[in-house]
């Protein structure tokens, strides 16, 4: 308990590779309002439960899945623009929320899903340090401005200089 | 008596008592008005009376066509799928009212000096944190029957999709489009919305973001007008040179 908690939540997020075992519970308790056939939905949702892996680095997150057809998503945090947690009351009872990303791409749905994960306040808190619209805020306000006014002053400054040349001259 | 069967549903789904504040400073809470819960009553009155009326005559009809030599096993079946469906139908009923009544006073609308944060749902718990210098746009809805009774929603919008589909099914209350915040009956949409706005204003990047000339304006002025009297100053260099 005391090495989670002592953790920062930088630490405590970048230490997620894998989704709970939860999550498999979840995938059996689901497919089985399928009835006899919830094998059909299980095996697929197998794979996915036990293919998933999460990377999440200084920059952005991958995660990827899959057996026969692989699937890769990699997001960086700067271009995160909505952060949603759901859950629903199956998910709650196992202590389990679903995070949805999204980006500002045209699709209607969630651009990446973070499924399985306990700690998703945590994960949640710290994706919206990082997202768009935080960070890039101090640097793009001053920046661009300030540099051109800097050019002013350089270009003042050889004015002044070039007036010097011209007196000398006289 | 009132407290006691909230904290068992509750209980019993798990439902977060609270949503933690977004980041930024203390935000300012909005709650979805009276009148709000009172427009619901009204919808849910009138699908549960349409329910109990189709059940009703269905019921009525699918006895009085019973031929008269029906043995007597088939009257008892007859009259068991007749109990059960008014049994699943008070079920409804009950489960739906609490439902609606937990739906409407848990419901969080948090905005704070940096983001939005919204609250919702019983089933499915939904917490959406929008970063204001990500909106594009705010929308104010109003039916007739809201506008009766006071109360409008206001949406917030950001960029990206949403195809007219994924809202379609949001009417029917199937999916929830992702790059929309609701808050749902409220009674000062007005103030609401220029509270975000207000917010907005503050982050000049808003949105994608607003075309960069004008707050570039001054030094560009400047920049010219020295650069200027530099070519003038160097002409003469030249000229007496």
């Amino acid at each position: 308990m005391t090495p989670v908690t002592s953790m920062t939540p930088e630490q405590r997020v970048f230490s997620i590779h894998r989704p709970e075992p939860a999550l498999w519970k979840y995938y059996i308790i689901g497919s089985l309002f399928l009835g006899p056939f919830f094998f059909i939905a299980l095996i697929p949702l197998y794979f996915r439960y036990y293919t998933m892996r999460y990377d999440f680095d200084s920059e952005g997150i991958s995660m990827r899945w899959g057996i026969l057809f692989r699937r890769e998503i990699t997001l960086t945090y700067a271009r995160i623009q909505d952060i949603h947690l759901v859950s629903n009351l199956i998910e709650r009872w196992l202590g389990l929320a679903r995070i949805q990303i999204q980006t500002a791409s045209g699709s209607a749905t969630a651009e990446m899903t973070i499924e399985g994960v306990k700690q998703y306040e945590v994960v949640r808190d710290y994706l919206y340090t990082r997202m768009r619209g935080v960070i890039s805020q101090k640097t793009a306000t001053s920046a661009p401005s300030d540099t051109l006014h800097q050019v002013a002053e350089e270009m003042r400054a050889i004015r002044r200089l070039l007036g010097e040349l011209l007196e000398k001259r006289r | 008596m009132n407290g006691g069967w909230r904290d068992t549903v509750l209980q019993l789904m798990r439902v977060p008592r609270d949503p933690s504040p977004p980041p930024g400073s203390p935000p300012q809470v909005f709650r979805a008005a009276a009148n709000y819960f009172v427009l619901r009553l009204i919808e849910w009155i009138a699908i549960n009376l349409i329910l109990l009326a189709a059940s009703l005559t269905l019921i009525t009809v699918a006895i009085g066509f019973l031929p008269a030599d029906t043995p007597q096993t088939g009257k008892i079946l007859v009259g068991f799928v007749a109990g059960a469906v008014t049994l699943l139908l008070l079920l409804r009923l009950t489960l739906g009212y609490a439902i609606m009544r937990l739906d409407y006073e848990l419901r969080w609308y948090m905005i704070s000096d940096r983001a939005i944060r919204i609250r919702e749902g019983i089933l499915t718990v939904r917490e959406k944190t929008i970063a204001l210098a990500n909106i594009q746009n705010t929308v104010i809805r109003q039916g007739p029957i809201q506008r009766l009774l006071g109360i409008a929603d206001v949406e917030v919008r950001t960029a990206g999709g949403g195809s007219s589909e994924a809202e379609k099914a949001h009417g029917q209350g199937l999916a929830e489009p992702m790059h929309v915040g609701y808050f749902r009956g409220v009674d000062n949409a007005a103030q609401l919305r220029s509270v975000i706005l207000e917010g907005v204003r503050r982050h000049r990047d808003a949105g994608l973001g607003d075309p960069e000339d004008a707050r570039h304006d001054d030094s560009a002025k400047l920049l010219l007008a020295e650069t200027r009297l530099l070519r003038e100053m160097l002409e003469k260099v030249a000229g007496s040179g």
